[in-house]
Formats: C-alpha cells, structure tokens, sequence
C-alpha cells in the first residue's frame, strides 16, 4: 500500500467502527438487539462508495489476504500470527456484517440464538483487533456490501449442486418433488460422489447417510429440524457452495486472496476449483498455502513475540514472496503437489522463521 | 446590492436550510392523500405544541432535542396517526446510538438499506423546488404551527389573506385563487427559521454530510448536436479568398507592411477556424480560444486602421510588439540554459524568428497592452463593444481557466438532490460543448468583408461566402423550431 492518503481514511473507518461496536457490545443483549445491528450496517451502507475505492486501489500487487469464510479472527489464541504471515496486507471480512445479512433468513430460534452469540462474541474481537492491530489488519465488509450479486452465486450454486446427480436433466423442482429423504437423495448421487461431500469439520469417516443424521441431529440448523431431509440437505450443500462462490467471485473482483481457515469453505472451493480456467492457478496457490500456514503454524513458537515486530520481520525477510518462489522452484504444479511434501516444505519455511523470531525476542 | 446589506444580508435556502427539519412533515404529506395528511399533521401539531409548550417550530433538530419522556409521547402520536414505516427512512439519518427513542420506535431493519435511502431520495426531490404545490404545503403547515403557538400575527388590511390561508387545505391546487396564497404562505414561511432564532447549525451539517456519502451520483450530461453543414465547403471558398489575399500581396507590394501585417492577422484567424473544421472541434474547449483569437483579432484589424494617420510606423509597431514578446521569452530560455530539446517551445528557432529582420538588440521588450490600451478600450474606439460584450469575456475565461468555463467544459452536474446539485470531474469527457461553428464564420465573415472595404475581393468570392452563412443561419433556425 503506497497511497498514504487512501490509507489514512481506511484507519479513519477502521476507528469510527470501533466507536460504534464500543456503544453496541453492551445492547447487544437487550431487545434492543435489532436496532443496534440495524445501525453496524448502516455504518457500513454509508460508506460503501469509500470501501470500494479502498478495495479497487490499494490491494492492486494481489498480496492482500483477507480472513473470510470464518466467524471470527481469534487474536486471544493468536490466530493473527499465522494470517499475518502469508501476503502485504490483511484484510478481514467483517463476520458480523455477515451474520447480521443472515439473521432475517433464518426460521429455527435455536439457530437465531446461536447466531446472536456469534455477533457478540466477534464483536469483542473486533474491538480488539481495531484497539490493537488497525495498522496491520482492518476490518471492511466485503460480501455484505457485494451481497445483491448473489443472484449469480445463487444460479451457480444450484448448478453445482444438481451437478452432483446422476440425472442430468435434473431441475431444482424435480428434485424437491423426488427427493424427500436422505436415502432418497443419497440413491440419486452419481458414483462416488458421496466421498466428496463434505458436511462439518469434525465429520468422521462414513456413509452420507449417517453423516447426514449425525449432522442433523447434533447442529443447530437455520431451517426447523421437522423439514424434510432432502430439502435440509439441499439447504445445507448449496449454501457451502454459495459460500465458496461468493469468496471466488470477491477475490476476482477486487485483487483479494481469501485466506480460509475452515475446511468446509476450502473443500467446496477446490471442488469448483476443477472447472476453473487456468490463469487462476495463482489465486488458488495462494488460497492453499494460506490454508495450509493456518492449519500447521505452531503459535507456541510465537507467543512471546510482539506482534508489529513479527509483522516487520516478515516485510523485511519477505517471506511470503519468498515462500511461494520456494515453493514453484519445488513443484512443476504447486496446486497439483503431494499434500505431505507441500505441507513439509512450508513447515521447513515456517520453522527458518520461528528461529529469527526467536532471536528477535532476544534482542 | 449585496455590498450595500454588508454582514446583515444572509443567504438562506429552503432546500439547504429548512427542508431537513421538516423531511418528516413532508413523509407524512407524501404517504396521504393531501386533505387527509393535512388533517393527520393537525392533530401531530396540536399534540406538538401541548406536549413542549417551548418547542417554536415543528422542527426535527428540536424534537429529538426533546426529553426523552416527550420524544415517546411525541412519537407514539405520530403513530397513532400514521403508521411506523411513514418515517422509517429517517432512521438511516438518526440511528439507535444517537436518537435511541425515535430509532426503536421507527426502525424495520425488514425494509432494506436501499429501500429506506431510495424514499429519502425521492422525498428530497420532491420537496426540493421551494414554489412547488408539495413544498408550498409543508410551508403552510409550518404557519399553522405558529398560529397554534399564537406567534403568527397578521396586519387588519390583511383579512384577504388570513381567509386565504383557512381555506388553503380544502382547495385543490388547480383551484384560481391558490395563485395567490400560494406566495404568501411561501414569502411568510422564508423567514419563520430565521425569527424563531433556531440554532441548528450543526443538524443541517450533519443532515447533509450523512445523506451525501449515502447515495450515487445521478450524474447530467449536457450533449449539443455535432455541425452537420459542410464546413470543409466553407473553408473551401475561404481558401479560395486567401489565394487571392496571397497572389495580390506577392504581385503587387510584397513590401508592404500594411498588407502583410493585415493579411498576416486574417490568416492567423482563417488557420485557426480551419483548425477547428479540420479537426472537427465545434463543441471543444479548444475552439472557445478560437472565437476569442479572431473577435480580438477583428479588433485589432480595425484599430490598427484607425490609428493608422495618427502613426505612420503603426504596422512597424504591431510587429515588433510582437516580436518583442517572442524576445522575452528567447532571453529567458538562455538565463535558465535548460534543455528544451522535447518541448514545443524551441528557443532556437524563437530566436531565428526574432533576429529576422532586425538584431534583437535592437528590439524593445513591452509587456503591457499593445499601444497601451486593452482590448475592451481598442473594441470600443473601432464601434464593435457589442461584439466584445457577447464574445470576450466568455472566451477569456476559457484562455485563463476561470471557473465558469470548467463548470461548463469539465464537471458533470449532478440531478441527486442528495448531493445538492455539486459537480464531479467529466473523466470520461462526455459533456459535449455548444457549437462554435456558426460563430466562426459569422465573424471570420466579418474579417473577410472589412478586407473587402480596403482590398475588394472578387465578387463571386464574396457572394459564396455570404450565401454560406445565410444557409447555415437557416439550418439553425430550423434547428432551434424543431
């Protein structure tokens, strides 16, 4: 980021948010509720022409990252570490912009209410990330404010969804007039499709079948637990895939890498990943090795490293620019390599660095 | 006039100054039928009024200044008469930290953000123009409040009047006598803010920087019609003139000064109007400058004739005058010794031009007017100040970039009333200009036929470019019926 100007309105922002969650944190429990997410958004509405203009201009050498797909970035267990050390900049996707989209969607209390503990925990960590970190990581709602381009992650996800089934002439109807139970939809899958559909994190191994009630049974769900399985599954796999299409479509429209901590929005984004023209094999590069620095960083390495000066360590070493050369002189096809030698070169990497941290501290 | 009122004369505007306070009275006018919204907006007002006896006029700065107990009695009158989404996008502007009463009681997060600013939008356009029959209404309820409050006092000869306004809410706008109130209610509202001496400075500012950042620009593009006349026939038959002018300076006196400085000034003006065809600028910035060039250029034509038996060595003067300008700028190139080698000034080739004729030491350097008088003076002295007055000053504030020329050549206004009218950069250079062209041979014209008095140009020449400019006035006219 070279344009100092630009950059000075995004920490004005960053500062004038953190205003507005100070005075929501405490309504947030109340009936006041409604009212108090009303004005987090209208806070966002108003500045969406400002917004823009910092996404269109200050990310253009395509090294900003931001943390998306997730509900919050976790500074108390220093999840910043690891973000912060893939990229230039580092945007997050305010979580809380997202959620509040959702609330009017959703018909299950249950779900509402976990929906609303969500909002208030993330709002204590943006205040935290604001207080602390706003030179280093900012907070912008970038699918909130791209949301009216969801007709077309809507109609996308939908074809990838029916893509699944055996019949190709399959429709939305067809399949809410066919289908009424998991068995039902788990006999019209194609073959083997079944291993690549994906429900949770924590998901053991097993037939969709189990999986599914497993799921269903132990999750809160945004429809009444009452509604028939094949439209709960159908909910369910559709709105991964409208996840992972709205992260795609973000990062092409601006020059955004999403950096994804949770395996669901990984999973369904490589899915859609293989009908995808190749002048994006950077893009999903990087969305790996963000991936895999999330899930193999050691952040007991760190912990008594000061973040700003963790942060400069890496500009001065660049070491994400670094990384991914290592890693192209590596792998003819980086995105193609073995997971256990791609992951063991980035540890190798990620080790080099814990020991100059560790010798900043030191100092 | 303005100077004579001094600090005393204030500007206040209906749309940048009133209006904001009373954005709820005009919602509430627009959801209704105009007879009922009057009569709903009654009843609010006499609540109003009892429930703050202090409040001087219905405005929203001083309602959500109310105590809190007050602002809920207000608002649940306000619903009980109307219904809560009347004013639900108000909340876009005072939102749950600021003005939690009015916001719990008037906020559906289930109407979009757009939607809610979409309404603002329109209310504002709406009520925007201060003589429209919607705003008219909105200040006529303004005069009720202050009936209400006993502060409206009018003059006994003003029976017609005061039975005016009773019958205001009754007539239908098309009614003949509304004509008449009309303006009186708006001529005695303007000044109602200004004597219940309201302080809300800070509202307003606030109002217009929240409302501004919200919305898109609604931007207007002003496109006049390219030149469809053959303009390429014009210069043409000027072409053919200026052979003429060229063949009879070279056969008959090629020294001779008067001819060369007049031809010289007359071509200047042809080659910049041919510019103009060549490169179809009609509707250019760019040809504003050529307008200009060639009025002052006709000017100076006429003054250097009239000056003529006065100073012999007039045609000697007006060239070295100019050649004297070339030197300054020649003598300043050689004190910064800089390389010019990729500009369009060539200091080299300046100083060939200048030491021509005579050594430039030779040459006096004078900065001021030639012959010591402005154009405006010269125009004057030569009968064509009319034709100074309509061309002059409009293209000098082209040359020097003055900021009625870039409002007019390089900003897009914008119709979002939320924007209050304010201009943005024409990035895309989308604003067309007026055509020049009619102009251009109107007085290039004008050149050629003053040429004509002193050198007589062939008649069939002549005729041509008469016929030209009598057709193209044709063309326009037609233009300008249909």
């Amino acid at each position: 980021m070279n344009n100092s100007y630009l950059k000075s309105q995004l920490l004005k922002l960053q500062n004038e948010y953190c205003d507005i969650l100070k005075i929501s944190k405490g309504k947030l429990t109340t009936e006041d509720f409604p009212f108090v997410i009303d004005e987090i958004n209208l806070f966002w509405f108003s500045n969406r022409s400002l917004i823009e203009l910092i996404l269109n201009n200050l990310y253009n050498d395509y090294n900003c990252f931001v943390h998306t797909g997730a509900s919050f970035l976790d500074v108390d267990n220093l999840e910043h570490f690891p973000f912060a050390t893939i990229g230039t900049n580092h945007l997050i996707d305010d979580p809380v912009a997202n959620f509040s989209d959702t609330m009017p969607h959703v018909l299950n209390d249950d779900f509402r209410k976990r929906l609303k503990g969500q909002i208030i925990l993330t709002t204590e960590q943006n205040i935290k990330i604001i207080e602390n970190y706003s030179e280093i990581i900012q907070i912008l709602p970038i699918r909130f404010l791209n949301s009216s381009d969801r007709t077309m992650s809507q109609t996308g996800a939908e074809k990838a969804f029916l893509g699944l089934f055996k019949d190709e002439k399959l429709t939305m109807n067809d399949y809410f007039k066919k289908y009424n139970n998991i068995e039902d939809v788990s006999n019209g899958l194609r073959e083997h499709i079944e291993d690549l559909i994906s429900l949770s994190e924590y998901e053991e191994e097993g037939s969709l079948i189990i999986r599914f009630k497993k799921f269903v049974s132990e999750n809160a769900l945004s429809l009444p637990k009452d509604t028939n399985g094949a439209v709960l599954f159908s909910s369910l796999i559709i709105g991964y895939f409208m996840q992972a299409f709205d992260i795609l479509f973000v990062s092409l429209k601006y020059p955004l890498n999403p950096y994804l901590r949770y395996p669901i929005p990984f999973h369904y984004i490589h899915l859609l990943a293989s009908s995808m023209p190749a002048h994006l094999d950077d893009l999903l590069l990087k969305i790996k090795i963000a991936y895999t620095i999330h899930k193999i960083f050691d952040t007991d390495k760190v912990k008594d490293v000061n973040f700003e000066c963790y942060y400069k360590l890496l500009q001065n070493n660049n070491f994400s620019s670094n990384l991914i050369k290592v890693l192209k002189q590596h792998f003819d096809n980086p995105n193609q390599a073995p997971i256990k030698e791609f992951n063991k070169l980035i540890e190798d990497e990620l080790c080099k660095l814990y020991e100059i941290a560790g010798k900043e501290i030191l100092k | 006039m303005n100077n004579a009122m001094g600090d005393r004369l204030v500007l206040v505007s209906w749309m940048r100054d009133r209006l904001p306070e009373y954005l709820w009275i005009a919602l509430i006018i627009d959801k209704y039928d105009r007879t009922k919204a009057l009569e709903k907006l009654y009843l609010i007002f006499k609540q109003l009024s009892e429930i703050d006896k202090e409040i001087p006029l219905p405005v929203f700065s001083q309602i959500l200044q109310m105590e809190d107990i007050n602002q809920k009695m207000f608002f649940d009158c306000v619903i009980e008469y109307t219904d809560k989404d009347v004013l639900a996008p108000l909340t876009l502007l005072y939102h749950y930290s600021e003005y939690p009463i009015f916001s719990k009681l008037f906020c559906n997060p289930k109407l979009t953000m757009l939607y809610r600013q979409k309404q603002l939008n329109e209310i504002l356009r709406k009520s925007n123009p201060h003589q429209s029959n919607f705003a008219t209404d909105i200040r006529f309820l303004v005069l009720f409040f202050l009936n209400l409050k006993n502060k409206l006092i009018f003059n006994s000869s003003m029976k017609d009047s005061i039975e005016g306004l009773s019958r205001y809410p009754y007539l239908s706008h098309d009614d003949e006598e509304m004509r008449s109130i009309r303006p009186f209610i708006r001529s005695s509202e303007s000044m109602s803010m200004e004597m219940s001496e309201i302080n809300n400075k800070e509202f307003l500012q606030d109002f217009w920087v929240k409302i501004s950042i919200m919305s898109e620009c609604e931007l207007y593009v002003m496109n006049f019609p390219e030149e469809k006349s053959n303009t390429s026939e014009y210069i043409e038959l000027v072409e053919n003139i200026f052979k003429y002018f060229s063949d009879l300076f070279v056969a008959i006196a090629p020294l001779d000064k008067k001819m060369l400085v007049l031809f010289g000034i007359a071509t200047y003006s042809y080659k910049r109007v041919r510019e103009i065809s060549d490169f179809k600028m009609f509707n250019s910035i760019s040809a504003r400058s050529t307008v200009r060039v060639i009025v002052e250029n006709f000017i100076m034509m006429k003054y250097l004739i009239l000056q003529e038996p006065l100073k012999s060595h007039i045609w000697d003067d007006f060239q070295e005058y100019g050649i004297g300008l070339y030197k300054a700028v020649v003598a300043r190139s050689r004190d910064k010794n800089k390389d010019y080698s990729n500009s369009h000034i060539d200091p080299v080739y300046l100083e060939i031009l200048v030491n021509h004729h005579k050594n430039e030491e030779f040459i006096d350097i004078d900065t001021s007017y030639f012959d010591k008088q402005n154009i405006r003076d010269k125009a004057i002295a030569v009968n064509e100040k009319d034709l100074w007055d309509h061309f002059y000053d409009y293209g000098s504030s082209y040359e020097h970039g003055l900021w009625g020329s870039i409002v007019e050549s390089s900003l897009l206004m914008c119709d979002n009333p939320s924007h209050q009218g304010h201009y943005i950069p024409d990035v895309y250079n989308q604003q067309r200009l007026k055509n020049i062209w009619f102009d251009c041979v109107m007085i290039m014209n004008k050149t050629l036929m003053y040429l004509n008095d002193i050198y007589e140009i062939p008649v069939e020449l002549l005729e041509k470019i008469k016929n030209y400019e009598q057709q193209l006035s044709q063309i326009s006219t037609i233009e300008i019926t249909e």
